[in-house]
């Protein structure tokens, strides 16, 4: 039960996060391009969180909270492909090309950052 | 969704964190659900993100990306209850192992959730 109670805290408190970036991304770069750089910018930070958790156990603990919770409420894939709906098909196939190559390798590269060998 | 005044940001936010709360709880339990079935959460990340195209999808429909109801079910409940960042941590372990379905797997939640949200829109 643990678990479930810290995934719910940690989605409320990314999902509102993510709003509050939408707000400010949105102006600049509209809501789907804005989506694109939530989503990249949350893997790229369960990149890190993940390596981080791998090498201290006691920071483990809080996996649920940050992983799954945070950064899981955080992205979001909903809002991606609704938000391709609106576009033309031309913009929708960069969305998705974009998501598709920058999320993985987002995820990869902060992973990489925190467990690569001093 | 921009929120309509300041007066709306507020209980905005809040509607936001209740239905995220329930949505990323829910996506929880999938994972769990496929671990013990599948012994795998990726069946259950799939699905989670299935029904939460079909969700924000009627949400959409309903309430075009703005107001209170697209806060609680579609940026709140919908929006946690998908996840791209444990996908893209699913197709690295894919990419490690079956490479092909590191391409199949996302392609296939993109398709399956877009005809989910193409139940209510488009």
């Amino acid at each position: 039960m643990r678990a479930y109670g810290l995934v719910a805290a940690g989605s409320a408190a990314g999902a509102v996060l993510r709003v509050l970036a939408g707000w400010l991304a949105a102006p600049l770069l509209g809501d789907a391009w804005s989506t694109v750089a939530i989503n990249v910018i949350g893997c790229f930070a369960i990149g890190i969180a993940a390596g981080l958790m791998m090498a201290s156990p006691a920071v483990a603990r809080w996996w649920p909270f940050v992983g799954p919770g945070l950064l899981g409420g955080f992205t979001t894939f909903s809002a991606f492909i609704v938000l391709l709906d609106g576009l033309s098909e031309l913009e929708a196939a960069f969305v998705v090309v974009a998501t598709l190559g920058l999320c993985p390798l987002a995820a990869w590269l902060g992973e990489k950052a925190v467990t690569r060998a001093p | 969704m921009l929120p309509e005044s300041p007066a709306t940001a507020l209980p905005a936010l809040l509607l936001v964190a209740a239905g995220a709360a329930l949505g990323g709880a829910t996506r929880y339990w999938f994972g769990e659900i496929s671990g013990r079935v599948a012994c795998s959460a990726l069946p259950g990340t799939f699905f989670a993100n299935v029904v939460a195209c079909g969700v924000a999808g009627l949400a959409w429909s309903l309430w075009g990306g703005g107001g209170f109801g697209w806060a609680v079910l579609g940026a709140g409940y919908a929006g946690a209850l998908s996840t791209w960042s444990t996908l893209a941590r699913e197709i690295g372990e894919l990419s490690r192992t079956r490479s092909w379905w590191a391409v199949g797997y996302p392609v296939l939640t993109i398709i399956t959730g877009s005809a989910a949200a193409g139940l209510f829109i488009g």
